[in-house]
């Protein structure tokens, strides 16, 4: 060798063989072949010259991603591709260099521009002439006043009207230039009137959206369905049975939503003598101490007179560690000889050995806050015939979506929309029901309907529906006054909602509010609402699947020109989009429905049909809380049903592309329409997928976080302001103001504040790293342990300090959000697939080309 | 001078976060009109006048904060 | 021109870190600040890094016929203080603290040249009358000693309690300070200065003890009274 090369150039083939094998960890053949390879390409190219040097350097270089990995033989390719790839693109550029670029040309922004404030002119004209008229009808007294009659009986000569209008509106036939004018006309009406502020544009919006779906459906029953071909006639059938059930759910949902009668508390009378007495029930069942000790302290600290409240834990689980722990706190505890009915059971036994004239209910891990009691029984003094009273269930730690999507606090979550709107809409139409939690009950009106429903295994929304139908009332109060745990995984979820699922198809057959006595029409509906959003299982497989039915089967399931199917069905998806964003864009972002949705569908179908079959079957199951995922894994038998969807849908994607090919060229719009639909489909269920992985949770006891001042007091004698950025039953986070003023192993005593009083707390540093510190409580007396309650789980602020900032709807930005989590999912289903399918794939991978970024 | 408002603004929302959980609550869900009564506070107030005779005695020829 | 004066209930409350501690919590809050030091012991000083030995003060000068202000010191271009000041000859007149006197010193000096006053008078006893200011600030411990003095006392409308050196893990002060909540809750200064060694280690150190740790608990408090007084005449302008 060193025949033929000068001595410098051997050195560096040495140096370069070296690099590979030491630095690189390549194989001694991989290392020779590409050190012969290097040899080569430096034989033709100048490969020690600047430029070349620049673009080989593994900071800014275009090859960066190839010197991160192993060498393997196969790199020669993988730099040419990437090099043939650098001649052809541009690097990627910053995030500022490209808002720059996007400022200097966009011909949409530069239209919005245009025509958002004409539009907005528009509407504030509109609204300056509406508003004498609109004022009248939006005061929202609840009680049943002069006013509020009137504003009713206006309502329903509006709707009679309108429904008369729109009957005709929706049975003409339009060719498909009218149809198509008649959709862009009501859509520009629709952005308009979604500018105007208060109830009216809601009004109109809901007019526009029922007019354009009413109008599909009728089209859809009248012109769509095929009666010739058994096939077509099936599947069509099969999907506009789905598509109905949505309309109706849609209905019923503008119906429940549309006045929200945000009900304010009522004062107590100033005589705390009249106040009345009140039994606070703790049921529980296989909850571990810790989870419940929280709930029974801060029931403790209720500001409600000590000789008008008695606490009770009800232990199905008959332990001798709670009877202690009751003791020694000096609540009640109560056990019974057996377990039948469950919780309800519970209750029902508990109420023949209490006396108190109301009962508060919690759920063993929901903490109430001290103001609970004030705050909701003003209005069973004011309202005698008043059953009950709900507030919402608020959960301070993650709840699955939000923890395997890491979107804690970050929009609203699940149950908003159900408590942030659903509860309060229902309220307006005395159909507020309860949940279970977080509830107090009149005593005398539980006992007149012969106590807690027991047929069913939801037996809080079976006990609001006898309660209402024996004539009395129930109220919502929207105003968080208690906190719990979340469901820990998705699986957990999921049993949960079989169960609800369960139990309120249940109720729909035994007790089917539709029919039966006492109960007003709004209410009826209210109830079915909430049970047909149960039902909602084998709709949405159906939509999972309809596409198939024709690029798998070749059946016409609509039986009509795919230009005309859209020209109906894009206004009807636009307008009830616009409308729900509109109603319930606080409380759930757009499309996330689905998501949620689809994560159940396959788990509920069957409960519910087996249930309205045969409603005697099923037991309760309890949902279980305040457990740990130790690891990250990815529930495959959760997924399973999905996978499976997802293989349908990707199958459909290869029969389009073969019908694209080879089928009659005048069924090609309708084979891009069902792929547009695969695709979406394929989308959702990714991010059903991406629920499957669960994140891990570092911690057993769930921490809040918050940010709340508070002090320290140092064993020398010097004192901190701190700021308490999480706490849990027995532990802190805080953030000193300086690094290096404790550390760990240091006892200290924390300073909190609660109202006008400072409560101290010894405690240990177990973390400390710069500013922040972790601190351990010691061991407390009782009172203190109540205190400590007091000062962070109890606090009368926290949880409404909670719903201030998170950020509002916009739908097309939650699109592209639930796009990139489908995506997402797809990743984290490649991320934990066994080996044998990932790593041929990432060596496939590994070829492709990647754009590189500008550098900076 | 802007500085030395946001100075005061800032300090004074501390001041505010040390205040009543209660008045915070109240405030965030719009229900100045309501009557909250502390009735923990009222009970300390009972417990600290049977504690300590001398501030039993010393209040009870002023005011009466134990009522 | 804003008047205040902080009074210890009685002795060794910590009035004198507290004025020199507010004083320097103001001067960083960009506020031109005079504090002068009205109490015979002629502490203050020693917050500001006087030396010992220097018996200059505004009551030898005029005890020996000066104008009052010729013994003011300047620290920076927005904190002056006057001490005390103190002769081998002990001679502390007792009108020399006479309010109606320094209403009029007061007076004379440019309306503009300060915006704060800190006067630190000396612990208050039972025959003094009101002195003149906008604002008076008493100091007191939670303790049954100041309970029992405060008893005794009228207050009046610009008249304040701060709690000083507060220790919440004793019951005692808590008790005292939830019953003062509800007794003078009209005069309570929301928060309370707590007990914290950083205070006095200011003064071994000669200095204010918002100088000297700002990010103690004690300067905290002592920030919270320097942003409610800006708070309380800002609204006043």
């Amino acid at each position: 060798m060193s025949l033929w090369l000068q001595p410098g150039a051997q050195a560096q083939w040495r140096r370069h063989y070296r690099h590979l094998r030491d630095r690189r960890g390549a194989t001694p053949p991989t290392a020779v072949l590409l050190t012969l390879a290097w040899a080569v390409a430096w034989c033709f190219l100048p490969l020690e010259s600047g430029r070349w040097q620049s673009l080989l350097s593994s900071h800014s270089g275009g090859f960066t991603h190839l010197q991160r990995r192993r060498p393997g033989i196969a790199d020669p390719l993988r730099y040419g591709l990437q090099f043939l790839w650098l001649l052809l693109v541009r690097p990627r550029r910053s995030h500022a260099a490209r808002a720059s670029r996007r400022e200097r040309f966009k011909p949409l922004a530069r239209a919005r521009g245009f025509l958002y404030p004409r539009a907005n002119k528009v509407a504030q004209r509109v609204e300056r002439h509406l508003r004498p008229a609109l004022s009248t009808f939006e005061g929202d007294n609840p009680d049943g006043s002069a006013a509020t009659r009137n504003t009713r009986w206006l309502l329903i000569l509006m709707g009679g009207t309108t429904a008369i209008l729109m009957l005709l509106v929706i049975t003409q036939p339009f060719t498909l230039p009218a149809q198509a004018l008649f959709s862009v006309l009501l859509w520009i009406i629709a952005l308009i009137v979604r500018r105007l502020p208060g109830r009216f544009s809601t009004l109109i919006l809901v007019v526009l959206s029922l007019t354009v779906s009413c109008r599909y459906l009728w089209w859809r029953y009248t012109s769509t369905l095929n009666w010739d071909d058994g096939l077509d006639m099936t599947f069509g059938l099969l999907l506009l049975g789905a598509e109905t059930y949505s309309w109706l759910v849609l209905i019923l949902g503008y119906f429940q939503t549309l006045w929200p009668l945000n009900r304010k508390p009522v004062s107590l009378p100033e005589d705390t003598r009249e106040w009345p007495s009140v039994d606070l029930m703790i049921p529980t069942y296989n909850e571990s101490l810790e989870v419940v000790r929280p709930t029974v302290l801060a029931a403790l600290g209720l500001d409600w007179p000590k000789d008008k409240i008695n606490i009770y834990l009800l232990d199905d689980g008959k332990r001798a560690a709670f009877r202690d722990f009751a003791a020694d706190v000096g609540v009640g505890y109560i056990t019974r000889d057996d377990n039948n009915h469950a919780k309800a059971g519970n209750l029902n036994h508990a109420l023949t050995v209490t006396q108190g004239d109301y009962i508060a209910i919690f759920d063993c891990d929901h903490v109430p806050q001290r103001s609970f009691l004030q705050m909701t029984m003003g209005w069973f003094l004011k309202d005698p015939k008043l059953g009950l009273i709900q507030t919402p269930h608020h959960f301070f730690s993650p709840d699955p979506f939000e923890r395997n999507l890491d979107r804690f606090r970050r929009m609203p979550n699940e149950g908003t929309l159900f408590y942030g709107l659903v509860q309060d809409g229902n309220d307006l139409w005395d159909a507020a029901f309860f949940c279970g939690s977080c509830a107090v009950l009149k005593r005398r009106a539980i006992e007149a309907i012969g106590g807690f429903a027991v047929e069913t295994v939801t037996e809080d929304a079976h006990t609001s529906l006898r309660l209402h139908r024996k004539g009395f009332t129930s109220a919502y109060l929207r105003i968080p006054q208690a906190a719990g745990l979340a469901t820990e995984s998705v699986s957990a979820h999921i049993g949960q909602r079989i169960r609800w699922a369960r139990g309120m198809v249940q109720i729909f057959r035994l007790d089917n509010p539709l029919f039966g006595p006492g109960l007003r029409l709004s209410q009826r509906l209210c109830y079915v609402n909430a049970m047909l959003h149960f039902l909602a299982g084998v709709p949405r497989l159906i939509f999972l699947t309809a596409p198939l039915a024709f690029l798998l089967l070749h059946a016409y399931i609509i039986y009509a020109p795919a230009v005309l199917l859209l020209a109906f069905v894009i206004p009807h998806m636009l307008h009830s989009g616009l409308t729900n964003s509109h109603i319930q864009g606080r409380y759930r972002h757009s499309f996330w429905s689905e998501v949620y949705d689809t994560v159940l569908a396959w788990y509920i179908a069957l409960p519910t049909t087996v249930a309205l079959i045969n409603p005697r079957k099923g037991k309760f199951n309890v949902t279980a809380k305040g457990g740990l995922v130790d690891r990250q894994y990815f529930d495959w038998s959760i997924s399973r049903p999905y996978l499976l969807l997802i293989l349908l849908n990707l199958s459909g994607v290869v029969a389009a592309i073969w019908r694209l090919q080879s089928g009659p060229a005048d069924e090609i719009p309708t084979v891009l329409v069902s792929l547009v639909w695969v695709f979406y489909n394929l989308v959702i269920l990714g991010g059903a997928i991406a629920v499957a992985a669960e994140a891990r949770q570092v911690r057993r006891n769930h921490r809040v976080s918050i940010t709340l001042p508070g002090a320290v007091q140092l064993p020398g004698g010097y004192a901190y302001p701190c700021t308490l950025q999480d706490y849990a039953e027995g532990g802190l986070g805080i953030v000193l103001p300086a690094a290096g003023l404790v550390n760990v192993g240091d006892t200290l005593t924390l300073l909190l504040q609660r109202g006008q009083q400072e409560h101290a707390f010894a405690a240990r540093v177990v973390n400390a790293s710069g500013e922040r510190a972790g601190l351990e409580l010691e061991k407390m007396p009782l009172a203190k342990h109540v205190d400590y309650i007091q000062c962070t789980f109890a606090r009368a602020d926290t949880w409404s300090l909670w719903r201030d900032d998170l950020p509002a709807d916009r739908p097309m930005k939650s699109m592209i959000d639930v796009v990139c989590l489908g995506f997402e999912g797809y990743r984290r289903l490649f991320q934990h697939a066994p080996r044998v399918v990932r790593a041929p794939v990432s060596w496939l991978g590994s070829f492709i080309p990647q754009r590189p970024h500008e550098a900076s | 001078m802007d500085a030395e408002k946001s100075f005061n603004s800032a300090v004074q929302n501390k001041l505010k976060k040390y205040d009543e959980d209660i008045s915070s609550l109240l405030e965030n869900s719009d229900l100045t009109e309501f009557d909250y009564r502390n009735l923990a506070q009222l009970d300390r107030l009972k417990a600290i006048g049977t504690r300590w005779p001398l501030l039993a005695e010393l209040t009870l020829s002023q005011r009466e904060p134990f009522a | 021109m804003i008047c205040v004066a902080v009074q210890g209930c009685r002795g060794g409350t910590g009035a004198s870190s507290i004025v020199a501690g507010l004083a320097q919590a103001l001067v960083n809050a960009g506020e031109r600040v005079l504090c002068i030091d009205l109490d015979p012991h002629n502490l203050l000083r020693l917050h500001f890094n006087h030396d010992w030995r220097d018996g200059h003060g505004w009551a030898n000068a005029v005890n020996n016929g000066q104008t009052w202000h010729t013994a003011a010191f300047a620290l920076g271009s927005h904190l002056h203080f006057l001490p005390y000041g103190h002769s081998d000859i002990d001679v502390t007149p007792t009108n020399i603290l006479h309010g109606d006197d320094w209403r009029q010193r007061l007076k004379e000096l440019d309306e503009d040249a300060y915006r704060w006053v800190l006067l630190d008078l000396p612990a208050s006893s039972c025959a003094q009358d009101h002195f003149p200011a906008d604002v008076t600030l008493t100091v007191v411990h939670a303790d049954p000693a100041c309970h029992a003095l405060l008893a005794k006392r009228q207050f009046q409308e610009n008249d304040y309690l701060l709690i000083n050196h507060f220790a919440p893990s004793s019951l005692l002060q808590n008790d005292l300070y939830t019953l003062w909540q509800a007794q003078y809750s009209d005069c309570l200064l929301p928060w309370a200065i707590h007990q914290d060694e950083a205070m006095f280690e200011a003064l071994a150190h000669k200095r204010s003890v918002t100088a000297y740790r700002s990010d103690c608990l004690a300067a905290q408090g002592i920030r919270n009274l320097a942003a409610w007084l800006l708070a309380r005449h800002e609204e006043a302008a």
